[in-house]
């Protein structure tokens, strides 16, 4: 078996693994303005390893949303066990939403956004935990840029944890004098 | 899901682990004896981009050999990552590498699929300064995979580089040049494609510029 592609539907027990569909290329999708180029092979679920999520902190959230796909092959162990392990069809840095303004902490509870473009609002990706680091240990209502409600940041899940990508500088609120 | 259902799932993912494992005690032998793990290799191959194709996401290409490019003809290859992009902006420019393998679709056919063989984040050049205007968006030229190289014309080049700036909600009408960092033309910055439209990976933060006043 060569390698194929799988879509998540859920996370599964176990850091990194996911219950996924497996996908069938389509003829109808090799055309300009076709879409996915995938659809469900079959609803059969499988368990597949994102590689990326092998080694991850205790307190792990999931680096994938339902809808996102994997590539994977099998790999058999010393033991003849079968394991799908793959790597994720997603860009590593992904858009999120907050939802909520910063706060007098260095983490702000976030939504991903799919891969159609739409803010997760339900299930896996949505309801994230995002931290950041700001310069000075500041709290992010003390650092700029300030996040409101509904604003948009760029993150990454680096050991089954959302970051930033954005290093906030601590600041202080003063008035311009005109 | 709930936890039966996934303890569920993860013993049908047992079970034909199991059954994998009677079907082919002579390969359970073998590995046993050998002591190392097996994989099933798929038939990569390594191609590089030479232009975009009219199906979105599918790139015509070069197939690598360690001597060097093979083609032309050029072959068509998926990049898995921009299956179903959203907006129209190619993620990979000239020169980047794919590794695909083949896979046939539902009538037969084989296409080769495949992953980048870039990294997500890339650096890009302004080609103007910031703007006052919406969209908030800048023209850049993508910075090659050396690193150094400015690709100033074809796949990867003029491309619109956009930018998110807090408080859209409050303050829709922030626009690049209100906002910190401040870019110039010549600029560099840091750079991801999602979705088919290139993202500046930083948030930016609205800003008004006053006079210092001297302590």
């Amino acid at each position: 078996m060569g390698i194929e592609v799988y879509e998540v539907q859920s996370a599964a027990l176990g850091h990194g693994v996911y219950n996924c569909k497996k996908q069938q290329l389509l003829a109808s999708g090799w055309q300009a303005g076709a879409g996915d180029k995938f659809e469900d092979y079959d609803e059969t679920i499988i368990q597949v390893l994102n590689v990326i999520e092998n080694d991850t902190l205790a307190d792990y959230t999931p680096a994938l949303a339902k809808g996102d796909r994997i590539s994977a092959g099998e790999f058999r162990d010393c033991d003849g066990l079968v394991f799908r392990i793959g790597f994720p069809a997603t860009p590593s840095v992904r858009m999120a939403r907050t939802t909520k303004a910063a706060g007098e902490a260095q983490q702000i509870t976030c939504n991903l956004m799919g891969n159609n473009g739409n803010e997760i609002t339900t299930g896996l990706g949505s309801g994230i935990e995002v931290y950041f680091k700001p310069t000075n240990d500041a709290d992010i209502n003390a650092a700029l840029p300030r996040l409101a409600d509904d604003d948009y940041l760029f993150v990454q899940n680096i050991a089954g944890k959302w970051w930033c990508v954005t290093v906030l500088q601590a600041s202080k609120d003063c008035v311009c004098s005109s | 899901m709930s936890i039966k259902d996934s303890i569920s799932v993860s013993g049908q993912f047992d079970q034909a682990a199991k059954r994998e494992k009677l079907q082919s005690p002579q390969i359970i032998q073998k590995t046993k004896a050998v002591r190392h793990q097996r994989s099933v290799l798929p038939d990569l191959s390594i191609f590089e981009v030479q232009s975009a194709s009219a199906v979105e996401g599918v790139y015509n290409c070069y197939r690598q050999t360690t001597y060097g490019s093979f083609g032309p003809p050029s072959i068509e290859v998926l990049n898995i990552v921009e299956n179903k992009p959203f907006f129209s902006g190619n993620a990979l420019a000239v020169g980047d590498r794919i590794s695909a393998w083949q896979m046939p679709n539902d009538e037969g056919t084989m296409h080769w699929v495949g992953h980048p063989a870039t990294p997500s984040v890339r650096m890009a050049r302004t080609t103007a300064a910031a703007g006052g205007s919406s969209p908030n968006r800048i023209r850049c030229n993508l910075v090659a995979n050396d690193g150094e190289t400015e690709i100033t014309s074809g796949l990867g080049s003029n491309i619109w580089v956009y930018f998110k700036i807090t408080n859209e909600t409050d303050a829709p009408n922030t626009y690049l040049n209100a906002a910190l960092p401040r870019f110039a033309n010549n600029d560099y910055l840091f750079v991801q494609n999602i979705g088919g439209k290139w993202w500046h990976v930083a948030i930016l933060q609205g800003s008004e510029n006053c006079v210092c006043s001297e302590e």
